[in-house]
C-alpha cells in the first residue's frame, strides 16, 4: 500500500511541473494570438492558435478565436468546424451559439446535423459538456453506492433509502446513456472546407451525384485510401476527397 | 320483400291489440321494447339477404393442379358467385379425360361485413390418355344471361410420374411440385424512366395449397436504386390459368439514382414451410402398432421447414434529366406535382405576421423536394414549418413586414421534372398584393414599466456579424493523453472504489461478528495473545521465570483455545498437536510448541531456574509459533 502510495506521489509530482510549465506557454501563445488577432494579422492569429492545440492543449476560446480568425478569413469551413469544438466543449456559451449561428447563415443550401436528441432535453443535458456529463454520472453512481452502503449498515432496508438507491440509479445510468448517444451522434461529423462535386463512386471520373458548398455539414461514414464516403443531413450518401471535408472530432 | 315487411307489421299490431285489451295500460313499454327487438332481428336477418340479390353473378372454372398423372384424378370446381339458383351445369366432352359429377355445395361468406354467396359443382377429371388438352370454355344460362368461364388447359403425365402435383407430407421432398404451387412476380408499370423519379414496385408471392408462415419482407438488390418502406400487405385470391391461388402483395416504391441500364432485384422472400408429420419414425425400421393412422393422428404433429423464394430482377432504362429547358428554380422534384400558394392576411399593419403557405402535392420523390424561398429585405422571414401529410408537402412560412412600404409578398416559383410530358415544367404564384399600415398612436408596443413613450413597435434594424474573440482561455484541457483527459476522473473513481469495498468488508466484517460467535471468538483472540505476549516481557526483565512462563503457558492457552476452538477442559499437548496437524501446522512449530510447554512445565512445577537467554529464545518462539498459526488459520 505504502509503495503504490509512493509511486503515486512521485507520478504526480514528475507530471506537475511539465504541466504547469506548458500552460504558461500556452497562456502566452494565446494572449499573443488575440493581439495578433486584434492587429488584423489574421495568418499569425491561426498559427498562434494552431500552436497551442498542436501542443496539446484546448480550450473553448481556443477554438472560438480560432473560428473568428477563419471566418474574417472567409473560411467558412474550417470557421463552422473550430465553432462546432468550441460548441461542444462550452454548450451554454451564447457567443460560441451566435457566431455558429452566422457563420451557418452564410452556408448556400445549409442543413445542419441535429446536435442535440430530445431525450438529453427531458433534464436540460442538451445544455451539459461531455466533461461535465461525466463528472454528473460519476457523481450519480458514488451517491448511488453510499446509499448502498448505508442501507447495509444501518440493515433495515427502509423505503425511503432504497428508493433515493433506485433514483439515483436511474439518474447515473440516464447519464450514461445520454452520453454514449452524444459520443455516437459526434462520431464523423464533418464540415466541408472548400466546394466539391459528391461522386457516386470514389474516383474522379465517376458520375457526380450532388455538389457540397463549403461549410456544410456531413456525417463521415468510411474511409478508402483517399475518398471519404459522407451523408447529409438528408440522407443521400455520396464520395468526396480527403482534403475536401475536415472532421469536427480529428 | 316490401309484403313481407308488412305483414310482418300488421301481425304484430293485432298482437299487440290482444294483449293491450287484456292488460289495458301494463306492460306497455315491454311490448313496445319487444316489438321493436323483433323489427332489429327482420332487418338483421333480411338485409344480408337482400345485398345477397344485389350481388354480380359470375361464373369461374378452376382445376386443382394442371397436370394430372395417369391413374390418378384431378378436381374440376365450377363456382358460380351471387346465386344459389343454379341446377347442375353439364360439361361438354373433353378430348382425353373422363368427367365425372361429383355434386354440388354452397358457400357463404361475410367478410369485413360484406356478405357474398357461391355455389359450387364439383368434378372430378379421369385422364384417358397423355397429352396436353383444354377444357373448353363452360356456358351457364343464369335468368336468360349467359355466363362463360375461361378454357383451362390440362396436361396428362404418364403414370411413372404419379408423384407431380401431389404434395405429401412434406413439400420440400418434391421441389417440382412446390415451384408449381409457390412462386413470385416481381414487377414495375414500365421499364423506362428517368433519374431520380420513383416508380411503384410490386411483388406478389402466389401461394396455393400450401400452409405458410413467417413470411418476411421481400428483400431486393438495390445496387442505384433508393427503396422506399412497404406499404402494408395485401392478401387476396387471384386465378391463373385456372387455378386460384393465395396471393400476398408487397407494394414499395423505388428510385433510380443514376443514369444507364440498371438492374434492380432479384427479390427475395424467406418463409417457412408448415406441414403435418402424420407418419412417426420407427427406430426399429419395420411397422409397429403406434404407426396406424389413430396413433398418428394423436402423436403427428406439425413441422417448419425453411423455403426461399426468388423473383427475377428487372432490367431498368435510366434516362438523366435533360440540361434543355432546366430553370434555376429546379430543386429535384421528378414526377406529376401541382403547386399552390396563399398568403393570409393580406392587411396588416407593421411588425404583425402574414402567413404563405405553400403545398407541393402528386406523385413523385416528394421527400426530395426543395420547396421555394422567399427573400425579401422589408421582410423579416421565420424559419419554415415543413410537414408531409397524405402526399402533400405543406410549407407554412411567417413574413412580417418591417416596412410601411411593403405593397407585395413576391412571387414563389416551384419547378419539376414532369415524366409524363418528359419535359420541365415551372408553376408561378404571385405576386400577392398586400396592404401594409403603420400602427396607430398609442398602439405601439410599449415594456411595462418604462416611461420611454417613443419606443414603437417598429421592429429595430440590428447589423449582423461575429462576437468578439475571448480574451481568456478558460480552463485548459490536455488534448491527445488518455491520462491527463481522465486522470482526475478515474483517480477519484478508483478511490471512491476502492473505499466503496473497504466500507463495504468493514460492515460485512462487523455483522459477522455480531452473529458468528465463533468466528469472533478466532478473531480476537490474537489480539489478546499480543497484548498478553507484551505484558510477559515484564516478567523477563525482572528475572522472575517462574511468573513469566506462567504468563506464557497462559496466555498461549487461551489463544489456542479460541483459535482452534478446543474445550478448555480437553487442552493436552495430544489434543493440541492433533488440532494442529489438522490445521496443516509445520511440524517444526509443533515441535518448538512441544518443547517450550514441557521447559514451562519443568520451570513452574519442578522449580527449575532459567537464564534470560532462554526465556527471551522462549518469549521469542511462542510469538513464531502463534504467527505460524495465524497464517494457517483464518
Amino acid at each position: 500500500m505504502k509503495k503504490i502510495a509512493f509511486q503515486l506521489f512521485m507520478t504526480f509530482s514528475l507530471l506537475t511541473p511539465a504541466i504547469a510549465m506548458e500552460r504558461v506557454e500556452a497562456d502566452q501563445l494565446f494572449t499573443q494570438a488575440g493581439q495578433a488577432y486584434k492587429d488584423g494579422q489574421l495568418n499569425e492569429a491561426i498559427g498562434f492558435n494552431e500552436k497551442i492545440i498542436a501542443g496539446g492543449f484546448e480550450s473553448s476560446a481556443v477554438y472560438y478565436n480560432l473560428g473568428n480568425a477563419y471566418l474574417k478569413k472567409k473560411a467558412l469551413g474550417k470557421a463552422i468546424a473550430n465553432y462546432l469544438r468550441s460548441e461542444r466543449m462550452s454548450p451554454r456559451d451564447a457567443d460560441v451559439r451566435a457566431n455558429l449561428a452566422f457563420a451557418r447563415s452564410n452556408v448556400e443550401f445549409s442543413q445542419p446535423f441535429s446536435s442535440t436528441n430530445d431525450v438529453e432535453k427531458v433534464l436540460l443535458l442538451n445544455q451539459a459538456s461531455e466533461e461535465e456529463l461525466r463528472w454528473m454520472a460519476l457523481m450519480f453512481f458514488m451517491m448511488a453506492g453510499t446509499f448502498v452502503l448505508v442501507g447495509l449498515y444501518k440493515k433495515v432496508r427502509t423505503k425511503r433509502i432504497i428508493l433515493w438507491t433506485v433514483l439515483l440509479s436511474c439518474l447515473w445510468i440516464y447519464c450514461v446513456a445520454v452520453l454514449m448517444m452524444r459520443m455516437v451522434s459526434e462520431d464523423g461529423h464533418a464540415v466541408v472546407i472548400k466546394g466539391v462535386e459528391a461522386k457516386y463512386e470514389p474516383s474522379q471520373g465517376a458520375t457526380t451525384y450532388f455538389k457540397l458548398f463549403e461549410g456544410a455539414e456531413v456525417r463521415v461514414l468510411k474511409r478508402e485510401d483517399m475518398w471519404l464516403k459522407i451523408e447529409r443531413s438528408d440522407g443521400k450518401a455520396a464520395w468526396v476527397s480527403v482534403d475536401a471535408v475536415e472532421q469536427v472530432l480529428p | 320483400m316490401i309484403d313481407l315487411l308488412r305483414k310482418i307489421g300488421n301481425l304484430m299490431d293485432l298482437r299487440y291489440k290482444a294483449q293491450c285489451m287484456g292488460h289495458r295500460t301494463q306492460n306497455v313499454a315491454w311490448h313496445w321494447g319487444k316489438r321493436a327487438l323483433f323489427a332489429i332481428l327482420v332487418s338483421c336477418f333480411l338485409c344480408p339477404a337482400y345485398f345477397v340479390f344485389a350481388e354480380d353473378v359470375s361464373l369461374e372454372a378452376t382445376v386443382d393442379s394442371n397436370k394430372i398423372a395417369m391413374g390418378t384424378a384431378g378436381q374440376l370446381l365450377l363456382t358460380v358467385h351471387g346465386t344459389q339458383d343454379v341446377d347442375k351445369i353439364d360439361l361438354p366432352p373433353i378430348d382425353g379425360v373422363e368427367v365425372r359429377y361429383v355434386g354440388p355445395s354452397t358457400q357463404v361468406r361475410v367478410i369485413n361485413g360484406a356478405y357474398s354467396t357461391a355455389k359450387v359443382f364439383t368434378y372430378m377429371l379421369l385422364p384417358l390418355k397423355e397429352g396436353t388438352f383444354t377444357i373448353p370454355p363452360v356456358e351457364v344460362d343464369i335468368k336468360g344471361q349467359i355466363y362463360r368461364s375461361e378454357p383451362i388447359v390440362l396436361q396428362v403425365l404418364s403414370a411413372s410420374s404419379e408423384g407431380d402435383g401431389q404434395s405429401g407430407a412434406d413439400p420440400l421432398s418434391d421441389p417440382q411440385s412446390l415451384s408449381d404451387k409457390v412462386r413470385m412476380i416481381f414487377s414495375v408499370p414500365r421499364n423506362k424512366c428517368f433519374v431520380n423519379e420513383e416508380l411503384p414496385a410490386v411483388i406478389k408471392l402466389y401461394v396455393q395449397d400450401v400452409p405458410m408462415q413467417d413470411i418476411t419482407l421481400p428483400d431486393i438488390r438495390q445496387d442505384g436504386f433508393v427503396l422506399s418502406d412497404y406499404v402494408q400487405p395485401r392478401q387476396f385470391e387471384e386465378t391463373v390459368d385456372g387455378r386460384k391461388f393465395h396471393v400476398v402483395e408487397f407494394v414499395t416504391r423505388i428510385t433510380p439514382l443514376h443514369p444507364g441500364k440498371l438492374s434492380v432485384g432479384p427479390a427475395v422472400i424467406t418463409a417457412n414451410l408448415v406441414f403435418r408429420t402424420n407418419v412417426r419414425r420407427n427406430p426399429f425400421g419395420r411397422r409397429s402398432g403406434f404407426n396406424d393412422d389413430f396413433f398418428s393422428g394423436i402423436f403427428g404433429g406439425y413441422e417448419k421447414k425453411p423455403i426461399t423464394i426468388t423473383a427475377r430482377p428487372i432490367e431498368l432504362e435510366v434516362e438523366d434529366l435533360p440540361q434543355e429547358g432546366l430553370p434555376k428554380s429546379f430543386s429535384g422534384g421528378v414526377g406529376k406535382f401541382t403547386f399552390d400558394a396563399e398568403l393570409s392576411p393580406l392587411k396588416v399593419k407593421v411588425g404583425d405576421p402574414f402567413t404563405l403557405r405553400m403545398v407541393v402535392s402528386g406523385v413523385g420523390n416528394l421527400r426530395a423536394v426543395a420547396m421555394p424561398v422567399v427573400q425579401d429585405e422589408k421582410l423579416k422571414v421565420y424559419e419554415p414549418q415543413i410537414k408531409e401529410e397524405d402526399g402533400r408537402k405543406i410549407l407554412e412560412l411567417v413574413l412580417i413586414p418591417i416596412k410601411e412600404d411593403v405593397r407585395e409578398i413576391p412571387a414563389v416559383v416551384f419547378s419539376y421534372f414532369d415524366v409524363e410530358e418528359g419535359r420541365y415544367q415551372t408553376i408561378t404564384r404571385g405576386p400577392f398584393p398586400v396592404e401594409v399600415m403603420p400602427p396607430e398612436k398609442g398602439q405601439e408596443f410599449q415594456a411595462i414599466g418604462f416611461s420611454d413613450k417613443g419606443a414603437s413597435l417598429v421592429p429595430e434594424s440590428f447589423g449582423k456579424d461575429i462576437v468578439f474573440i475571448k480574451d481568456h482561455p478558460g480552463a485548459w484541457q490536455r488534448k491527445g493523453s488518455a491520462f491527463a483527459r481522465y486522470g482526475m476522473f478515474c483517480a477519484v473513481l478508483f478511490v471512491f472504489l476502492n473505499g466503496w469495498i473497504s466500507v463495504l468488508i468493514l460492515i460485512l466484517h462487523r455483522r459477522r461478528m455480531s452473529l458468528d460467535t465463533s468466528y469472533a471468538r478466532r478473531a480476537a483472540a490474537y489480539k489478546e495473545f499480543r497484548s498478553g505476549w507484551k505484558s510477559a516481557a515484564r516478567w523477563m526483565t525482572d528475572h522472575h521465570s517462574r511468573e513469566f512462563y506462567d504468563a506464557l503457558t497462559n496466555i498461549l492457552r487461551a489463544y489456542l483455545v479460541s483459535k482452534l476452538e478446543i474445550a478448555s477442559g480437553e487442552i493436552g499437548f495430544e489434543v493440541l498437536e492433533n488440532a494442529l496437524m489438522l490445521n496443516k501446522i509445520d511440524i517444526k512449530e509443533i515441535r518448538k510448541l512441544e518443547d517450550l510447554l514441557r521447559v514451562a512445565d519443568q520451570v513452574r512445577f519442578g522449580r527449575l531456574s532459567m537464564g534470560e537467554k532462554e526465556m527471551r529464545q522462549h518469549y521469542l518462539d511462542v510469538e513464531e509459533v502463534a504467527e505460524a498459526i495465524e497464517r494457517r488459520v483464518r
